[in-house]
């Protein structure tokens, strides 16, 4: 998780939509740092001769949701606890993690600060590390109670000991149902693509937790676990 | 000025995944359905979608236009709409202080008393004395039988000179199930005493010195730190509920500007009726006006009601929250040219100064460099004018502030003279007003400020102005689009290809009335909401 993290933080640090824009332009920068991409992509390669400037460009810009916005979609993506309240992320004192770090992540109170700072920050990524963790936990604590799976948040395509070995369509269907319940990425049955890497989370985090033995439902609760900080510490939850 | 985002890594995963990276900058891309959906739950509900609201896109093309006038009818849209009005008021004002220690009650061992030493003075005889730790049972009478609960100089133990009078049990209006001691003295029901002549509440700031002044009936006049907390809150409420009105209630977009209508609440009702008065020339000066509606709810009462403040009041920029956070009338007409204009000042990166201007001029709009900004800017600030600086109260009563008062200048002024009138005598025009001081330079001010039997002054003139030549519905469209595409519209200088639809926006919210919620649903229709990059 600190690796993807950092690769993260790497990635959106260090490239900036303005300067590919401004690529080849007359009096355009020419990019300074060279991006290794796999695949390839679309970016020119440095020595790539001067370019037309691109046509203006008519559509919305992306921007990363607000601790409001965040606030809002908990609870949504993560459903209710057993209570019944919506699962957000609680610091041990029972408070809510979002307010108690709201100026740290710079949502504006209007008296210190006034303009609420939405880039994708260190600082941003460090607590939203910290939020899935917390906040997945307290999901699955809730999932794990519930013996219908049409109750459940979380798993509700499979059952709490099935793993990809034992049960991969069922597997499937909820990465793609958790796909679109969290990033609102509909994914086709017969596409692998975005569900692949999380099928591999899902049981690399099962055999974490169960080495050489066979997998309890302890167990495939890790890799759930993995799976849900996974998806909520991905840009596609935090970027629209 | 939009924050640049950095390109995403979009196919990055969390956890042990291998991070196989792409991050590439994507042309603009259409998308689809579900996305679209999530776009417009963020945006308009501040929420993403649940999942059978997606999977209720399954059956659909796309997503229906019934899902837009849902979301934009849901109590979600509401709050969304307070968030995105609090970005332009910043109504935060939880940091005002409304009163000083005169006024100000707290809980100390033996019983509550009054924070202002100089009180304990005026009661007891010695400065930050408080009263003994024994129930205070007897009590002047008044002629009629009744009694203002002043101790009877016979049952207050007096030591070294000091009288220390004993507490007795009350019931604060704040939390009226739960009586609490307070100092007798400090908890006197006078309503009233002879101040000058006039016949004065003891709840005016101005009676403090008086021995016979306590905080009333059920501590009426004083303020505790609840008190505080849940009056400031209010007035942020109050300024929300002002935005309510105009994002869902129905009424035009306008009326954030034009409407004299005011919601209210116990707390807000019962400060106004009882405490208002009861303030700090050295904070803030909030006094009632003299022609507004005050309503008659008790502090208890969570409801809120309207009411008509009347007057120069101009919708939410004049209501306690908006004036309280911008405190100097160059503040709320800034703040107001932002909002409204869509204007900024930005000096230039070097000023040179303009030719014969003096750098010594009193009048900034003559003064060197001070001049580019505030001979637009004083104008401006002039119809904020009538509305006390660091306070609330419509100046119009000439009983309380006469237009010229000689007895103002002096080298030792009054805090009331200090705070509002010119007081040094080679000043321009001594003795007057510091809101009128240079109207018979400008004129313009006068007419701003105070304005005319058919075109009555006032920051309600400004607004009709700038409703009347499209700049408000203009730049209302401007901020929507920002909010809802990200960017910032294209209209000007080089890159303008966006004018047209400024123009057609703006067109449209008029013809609709300035309807908010057309204003939105035109918006995340638009080709450019369905596209991102």
């Amino acid at each position: 998780m600190k690796k993807s993290l950092f690769v993260l933080a790497a990635a959106l640090s260090t490239l900036s939509c303005d300067k590919l824009a401004n690529y080849g332009a007359p009096n355009g920068n020419s990019p300074g740092t060279s991006v290794q991409t796999n695949p390839p992509g679309t970016i020119p390669p440095v020595d790539h001769p001067p370019m037309e400037r691109p046509t203006v460009i008519t559509s919305a810009a992306s921007q990363r949701v607000t601790i409001a916005q965040l606030r809002g979609a908990l609870p949504v993506a993560l459903g209710n606890d057993l209570a019944g309240n919506g699962i957000t992320w609680l610091y041990p004192n029972g408070r809510p993690g979002l307010d108690v770090v709201s100026l740290t992540l710079g949502e504006p109170n209007y008296i210190d600060t006034t303009e609420e700072d939405l880039s994708p920050s260190p600082f941003y990524l460090k607590f939203m590390d910290d939020l899935a963790r917390d906040a997945c936990d307290r999901a699955l604590q809730a999932d794990y109670g519930r013996s219908s799976p049409a109750d459940r948040a979380l798993l509700r395509y499979v059952g709490l000991s099935d793993t990809a070995s034992s049960n991969r369509p069922g597997v499937d269907q909820n990465l793609r149902y958790l796909k679109l319940r969290f990033h609102g990425v509909k994914v086709a049955e017969a596409d692998d693509a975005p569900i692949g890497p999380l099928r591999n989370l899902f049981s690399q985090g099962v055999q974490g937790s169960s080495g050489t033995a066979s997998p309890t439902a302890n167990d495939v609760k890790e890799g759930w676990r993995v799976v849900c900080n996974a998806l909520l510490t991905a840009p596609e939850f935090h970027i629209y | 000025m939009k924050t640049v985002l950095p390109c995403l890594a979009l196919s990055l995963l969390g956890g042990a995944a291998s991070a196989d990276v792409a991050p590439i900058c994507e042309a603009p891309r259409a998308i689809d359905k579900y996305q679209l959906l999530r776009r417009l739950s963020l945006d308009l509900r501040g929420r993403i979608p649940s999942i059978d609201e997606y999977d209720s896109l399954d059956a659909q093309d796309f997503v229906p236009p019934s899902v837009v006038t849902t979301f934009l009818a849901s109590d979600d849209f509401r709050m969304a709409m307070r968030r995105y009005h609090e970005r332009l008021f910043w109504p935060n004002v939880s940091n005002v202080r409304l009163h000083n220690v005169n006024s100000t009650i707290v809980n100390r061992s033996p019983a509550w008393v009054l924070a202002s030493t100089g009180r304990g003075r005026t009661f007891r005889g010695a400065i930050g004395a408080v009263c003994g730790d024994y129930e205070q049972t007897h009590f002047l009478t008044l002629p009629d039988g009744a009694t203002n609960y002043e101790p009877d100089p016979a049952y207050v133990v007096v030591t070294g000179g000091v009288r220390d009078e004993g507490w007795r049990w009350v019931t604060p209006y704040w939390n009226p199930g739960t009586p609490i001691k307070v100092c007798a003295y400090d908890a006197m029901e006078t309503l009233t005493v002879m101040l000058a002549g006039v016949q004065t509440s003891c709840g005016d700031y101005r009676t403090n010195g008086n021995r016979s002044c306590g905080c009333g009936p059920d501590l009426q006049f004083c303020y505790s730190a609840v008190a505080d907390t849940t009056i400031l809150a209010s007035f942020r409420e109050q300024l929300a509920l002002s935005v309510d009105d105009v994002t869902v209630g129905g009424r035009p977009y306008t009326d954030i500007l034009l409407s004299t209508q005011a919601h209210e609440n116990g707390p807000i009702s019962f400060w106004k009726r009882n405490l208002a008065s009861n303030l700090s020339l050295t904070n803030t000066y909030v006094a009632p006006d003299p022609d507004e509606e005050i309503g008659g709810l008790d502090w208890g009462d969570a409801s809120w009601t309207q009411v008509d403040r009347n007057g120069p009041h101009a919708g939410v920029v004049t209501l306690p929250a908006y004036l309280l956070r911008f405190q100097t009338d160059r503040g709320r007409a800034n703040r107001f040219r932002i909002d409204f204009g869509c204007e900024f000042f930005i000096p230039p990166a070097t000023l040179s100064p303009a030719p014969g201007c003096d750098p010594g001029a009193a009048d900034l709009t003559q003064r060197c460099n001070c001049q580019y900004c505030h001979s637009q800017l004083e104008p401006l600030a002039a119809y904020f004018g009538l509305f006390s600086e660091a306070g609330t109260t419509v100046q119009t009563d000439q009983g309380i502030f006469p237009l010229v008062n000689p007895a103002c200048v002096s080298p030792n002024p009054s805090a009331f003279c200090s705070r509002f009138y010119v007081t040094h005598g080679d000043a321009h025009n001594p003795g007057s007003l510091l809101t009128r001081q240079w109207v018979d330079d400008h004129p313009e001010y006068l007419d701003h400020m105070v304005g005319t039997a058919a075109s009555p002054g006032g920051p309600r003139q400004w607004a009709q102005q700038l409703i009347d030549d499209g700049t408000f519905a203009q730049c209302a469209v401007k901020h929507m689009f920002s909010y809802l595409i990200k960017r910032d519209m294209r209209v000007a200088g080089e890159q303008s290809d966006e004018l047209d639809l400024l123009h057609s926006l703006a067109d449209g919210f008029r013809s609709a009335n300035y309807s908010f919620p057309w204003l939105a649903e035109q918006v995340v229709t638009l080709p450019e909401y369905r596209r991102v990059r």
